[in-house]
């Protein structure tokens, strides 16, 4: 062989050699069927035509109508790599549906008198106050409320963005403090303090940070004790664990139909964070909205505060922002709850004020989606 | 800033050093060798010496024309990079170039098109029929790349920096038609004979 032909050889081959990250094998799980539920076909058809229409891998949806009894579905897989299908019961990423359990756990602590929704961002998390600009008129209310200005680093800076792709494992093990020193600190705000709106992780960083320090326990402790145990949330959580049972992140980076695993970016944007760290089923999922809005989480008044428009001078639908509560307009009526993504995934859990009806819906590609089909499912 | 001190340092020592052959001697292809390191971003400076994604080029270049203070130049490349947990490129590339000589220092810039074949660390999958089945993980993209770059030239070798920002396209997430890469390159030109 010419030592040219060698060459070129050498080089194809080198590029050619595999430096693919190892995808897990997931343990077997339990499917529940929900066959039997008289709307299944009508419903398994939705969840298929969901999952077909977005190039999605897998997808899940769950209605709960209280005129019926609870139907979970499947469709597709959670799990590429090793073939697994997606179950009624498989685990999954949350996103930024976390921002409800995060509030959730503020607001237990305000019942508890361990804060109040005016304390200030300065006086909880001293040492901001001079990095991030005028934390000493920050309250809580505003972080909860994306009114305090603060910029949002995952959706608004490409340094972060391109961060997650170039050193993942890096930003996995970012700490908070470091992540606030290197896209937050030294920005200016966006607004000043409670005169508009706009979303921002940072702010459910800071909640995340401020509960751990008010109760002196991690978030998953928290969680646990104010949260999970007593809704009895079995398969939920939000510190890091061993993900192999979790359902896989996929996106068409390419734009060209091929889904490529994008777990690495999910895990280093989302574990373990007060902003989309949770993880979670269509049932517990459930279990949250039912528990929320039938009163067991936090106190009517309480409830009531969460679901309010909190920006004043609100008149588009893009600030109608509770407290860690989205509220939509659809042709089902007003709906509450939160939608999630991250690269790979999309999550959305709604629950409908008209008939006190719930839905979870989750996939496992992170482009956005049209969810105007559901409406008609739980009108 | 250290790739500015860089530049920096090299065309003060152009300011010092006497004129000698401004035009290169011996043949018209030299061989280019660079080490350099890559990375996903908008064109910055940033982090470019911070955890790098190595990589190294090799190529040449031939000459519209060639006088004591400029050349027209169109260089031809092989490049490789890895870029940890995300890809390996491997890219053959061609770039119109201008460069003018100060004294014996240097300064060019160039812009060119390549095809890059990229090793994905991302498993993928595409569907047939109904199911999703493994892809294979080698695909090829147009590559646009523009450079500038400030060397010093000694006789027969030059030593450079070269500054180059270029992409992958068709890209396509969200909207976005071309993922841009920075590549911060050192390296050395020299003549055979």
């Amino acid at each position: 062989m010419k030592r040219s032909n060698l060459l070129l050889f050498a080089l194809t081959l080198t590029v050619a050699c595999t430096n693919e990250i190892v995808v897990p094998k997931p343990d077997t799980i339990e499917n529940i069927s929900y066959a039997n539920h008289p709307k299944n076909n009508i419903y398994q058809t939705s969840v298929n035509d969901y999952r077909k229409n977005t190039n999605s891998a897998g997808s899940i949806l769950l209605i709960y109508k209280p005129a019926e009894d609870l139907w979970i579905g499947n469709s597709g897989k959670s799990n590429l790599e090793h073939g697994t299908s997606m179950n009624t019961t498989s685990q999954f990423r949350t996103g930024s549906v976390t921002k409800m359990f995060t509030a959730v756990t503020i607001l237990k602590l305000v019942e508890q008198d361990k804060l109040s929704l005016e304390s200030k961002l300065g006086d909880l998390l001293p040492s901001v106050i001079g990095k991030i600009p005028q934390a000493e008129k920050i309250t809580i209310r505003h972080l909860l409320a994306h009114l305090s200005g603060i910029i949002d680093p995952p959706n608004e800076s490409l340094r972060y963005q391109t961060d997650i792709i170039n050193h993942p494992t890096n930003m996995y093990n970012m700490s908070l403090s470091k992540t606030l020193e290197t896209y937050v600190y030294g920005k200016d705000l966006i607004f000043a303090p409670g005169t508009n709106y706009s979303y921002s992780n940072t702010n459910y960083w800071l909640l995340g940070n401020i509960a751990e320090n008010i109760s002196g326990k991690s978030l998953q402790a928290l969680m646990d004790e104010l949260i999970f145990t007593p809704l009895q949330l079995n398969s939920t959580y939000i510190e890091r664990r061993d993900d192999r049972n979790v359902a896989r992140g996929y996106a068409d980076l390419y734009g060209n139909g091929i889904l490529q695993d994008v777990s690495l970016w999910d895990k280093a944007e989302g574990d373990g964070e007060a902003s989309g760290g949770l993880i979670s089923t269509a049932e517990d999922l459930f279990k949250f909205m039912d528990g929320l809005f039938s009163g067991e989480l936090v106190s009517v008044d309480m409830l009531e505060e969460m679901t309010k428009i909190q920006l004043p001078t609100c008149n588009t639908p893009y600030c109608e922002y509770g407290l860690g509560i989205e509220i939509w307009r659809t042709d089902a009526g007003t709906a509450y709850g939160h939608n999630g993504g991250l690269v790979g995934i999309e999550a959305n859990v709604l629950y409908y004020e008209s008939n006190g009806g719930i839905s979870v819906l989750y996939k496992n590609n992170g482009n956005g989606s049209d969810k105007r089909w559901l409406d008609q499912i739980m009108k | 800033m250290k790739p500015f001190l860089l530049i920096s340092i090299m065309l003060g020592l152009s300011l010092w050093t006497r004129a000698q052959d401004r035009v290169p001697n011996g043949p018209n292809v030299p061989i280019t060798i660079t080490l350099f390191s890559e990375s996903v971003s908008m064109p910055n400076f940033r982090n470019i010496f911070k955890n790098p994604n190595l990589g190294i080029r090799i190529g040449t270049e031939l000459y519209y024309s060639r006088s004591e203070n400029r050349q027209l130049i169109q260089t031809i490349n092989l490049g490789y990079y890895y870029h940890k947990d995300f890809q390996k490129g491997l890219y053959l590339s061609s770039e119109f170039g201008y460069r003018k000589f100060i004294h014996k220092a240097f300064v060019d810039a160039t812009v060119g098109v390549g095809y890059l074949l990229i090793n994905s660390a991302l498993p993928r999958y595409e569907l047939k029929g109904n199911d999703y089945e493994r892809a294979g993980n080698t695909f090829g993209r147009l590559m646009p790349t523009i450079g500038l770059g400030a060397g010093y030239q000694f006789d027969r070798v030059s030593f450079f920096s070269r500054y180059e920002i270029f992409g992958e396209t068709p890209f396509g997430f969200k909207g976005v038609p071309a993922l841009p890469h920075k590549a911060f390159h050192v390296g050395t030109r020299f003549n055979l004979k």
